[in-house]
């Protein structure tokens, strides 16, 4: 089976910078993975660049058998590539309701649905998207996304500085969306274990360039080796 | 599980909806409107002129306000319809009303080509683009002497009556309602886009590109099609002005025209459809004021009402309404 993304031997950054060197890596539909790495190593870039929104300097990008390669983000979108952008970037003097419905693309993921999904926002649909607390916009940006029915979601960050009741209770969808939905995941997170424990295969990157490419499993059987891989001493007490 | 979602919709619903809905309010303008036809018999010439300018101003709204392109060359299709409407007249298609269409028409074919180009840069690029654009109309404008009059002005036109009915007279009194049916025709025009999802789409953009990009949303093609429309609006207000003054002069290409319009929407207030019916009004009464009780410094008087207006009432008259009515009502209730 052809993976649903295809990311081949990249190398991109902002104008002339480069940020990411010779990265690959391929999705099968369905499956998730994780993106992990310190602060700066351009886990962001990688998920900006499969959208679209960076300067490709080299390699090729395929989604669902299509070279997608130099193809502006909006068709990217139209393909079937959601973005989960880590400011979350809800739009404030639209009401959680218009915030959904301008992102609405034909498919099964609908207002109700989304409603359903995450009933909190039906409870605040005619708020603005300026008057919403950081879990609540987290929950819109995800609704968003969903709303233009995507194949592929990426999150970036998606629980960051986020309560931790929120948290569980959004790592509750995340992996409802995985099991009931089908969705294929591309999630980069700080927290290694949540991740892991989410996506089946993980993705570390370091300087811009791929240290890890294999299992979670495995990482999470190596605390010692993911720690020194991600270069965070505190995920060895956390795991 | 559709049951949870299913119980808060009907209220919720509705107040979504009423945002859509036209509320009472709004029928505000078009009873001051015609109330200042009767009870102002003697201002209805600047009162026609206000209408135009506010067709103008809330065309520019749709530009700048909801889609967030900051242009400084609005004037490039008011001055384009005015011209139109101008030379057709004088070579013999002088009908008003398919004129009008004419001028909305050509200001909207200018739109489209320049917006090709225009809506490719942003901020200070396309500030001095659509500078560029204006300024190259007018100069064609003013080189063209044979077809556009020259510096002189387009002389000689002399329009039919409305639908042969309704004569042009002295007074004003046709050209302030057809001015009024025009701007009328554009608000509801501008009023559907605004509520449409093409309109919340121009919110995002003006918010956020990149996201909009990011939900699928074809940027570039929604700019181009606002700004299309804004022009062609814009251009029929150019048009009622020279079949209504029956005279075009350079002036309607100036950078002072483009600046103006910007003015009138900042003091109305911006991105809120009716900061138009305030800014355009305001400034010039308040111009035709000043400039006969002191001739010589109005413009001074008008620069420090805007410095006011900037420092302490930021998003303009409606805007300073958005904070002091909540007060009042508190203040009503005792709290």
């Amino acid at each position: 089976m052809n993976p649903l993304l295809a990311v081949e031997s990249i190398t991109a950054g902002y104008g002339a910078t480069i940020v990411l060197e010779d990265v690959s890596l391929t999705l099968d539909e369905g499956s998730a993975c994780a993106i992990l790495g310190r602060n700066g190593v351009g886990k962001t870039t990688l998920m900006s660049t499969i959208m679209g929104q960076t300067t490709l300097h080299r390699g090729t990008l395929g989604f669902a058998g299509k070279d997608i390669t130099g193809r502006p983000p909006y068709q990217r979108a139209r393909g079937g590539i959601g973005f989960v952008p880590q400011e979350r970037e809800i739009f404030p003097s639209l009401t959680v309701e218009e915030n959904l419905t301008v992102a609405m693309r034909p498919g099964v993921w609908r207002l109700a649905g989304v409603y359903d999904f995450f009933p909190r926002l039906a409870e605040r649909r005619s708020n603005m998207g300026n008057q919403l607390s950081g879990g609540e916009q987290q929950m819109l940006a995800i609704g968003r996304a969903l709303m233009g029915n995507p194949r592929l979601l990426l999150m970036d960050e998606p629980l960051e500085g986020l309560a931790p009741v929120i948290v569980d209770m959004l790592l509750t969808s995340m992996h409802r969306l995985r099991r009931e939905a089908g969705l294929t995941i591309l999630l980069v997170e700080q927290h290694a274990e949540r991740a892991l424990d989410l996506a089946e295969t993980a993705l570390i990157l370091d300087r811009g360039k791929i240290v890890y490419d294999g299992d979670s499993a495995t990482l999470l059987r190596e605390p010692e080796r993911l720690a020194a891989l991600i270069g965070v001493g505190r995920a060895v007490k956390r795991i | 599980m559709t049951a949870a979602a299913r119980l808060p919709q009907p209220p919720a619903v509705r107040a979504v909806l009423t945002r859509h809905r036209l509320r009472p309010i709004e029928a505000l303008p078009w009873v001051c409107a015609i109330a200042v036809y009767y009870a102002f018999p003697d201002y209805l010439a600047l009162g026609g002129q206000i209408l135009v300018m506010t067709l103008f101003v809330l065309s520019l709204d749709l530009v700048l306000g909801y889609a967030g392109i900051v242009t400084l060359g609005h004037a490039a299709f008011f001055g384009t319809g005015a011209y139109v409407a101008g030379i057709l007249a004088v070579r013999g298609w002088a009908e008003p009303l398919s004129g009008l269409v004419a001028a909305g028409a050509a200001a909207g074919i200018v739109g489209f080509l320049t917006g090709l180009v225009v809506l490719r840069t942003r901020g200070l690029t396309l500030l001095m683009v659509t500078l560029v654009v204006t300024q190259m109309l007018q100069e064609a404008a003013n080189k063209l002497g044979w077809l556009t009059g020259g510096a002189d002005g387009l002389q000689g036109i002399t329009i039919p009556p409305v639908l042969g009915l309704f004569r042009f007279d002295m007074f004003g009194r046709t050209a302030y309602l057809y001015g009024l049916a025009a701007l009328f025709i554009g608000w509801v025009v501008a009023r559907t886009i605004v509520h449409s999802p093409f309109g919340r789409s121009l919110t995002g953009i003006r918010e956020n590109v990149t996201r909009m990009q990011a939900i699928g949303s074809p940027v570039f093609r929604r700019k181009l099609a606002v700004y299309v429309v804004s022009a062609a609006l814009a251009g029929i207000a150019g048009a009622v002005l020279t079949q209504t003054t029956q005279f075009v002069g350079l002036q309607v290409l100036g950078f002072e025209m483009s600046a103006v319009v910007i003015i009138m929407l900042i003091l109305g207030g911006i991105g809120r459809l009716y900061g138009a019916f305030i800014g355009a009004p305001l400034y010039m009464i308040a111009q035709d004021q000043l400039a006969k009780d002191d001739p010589a410094n109005w413009l001074f008087w008008i620069g420090l009402f805007l410095l006011l207006v900037v420092l302490f009432a930021r998003g303009g008259v409606l805007g300073l309404a958005d904070r002091i009515l909540p007060r009042l009502r508190k203040g009503g209730d005792g709290g």
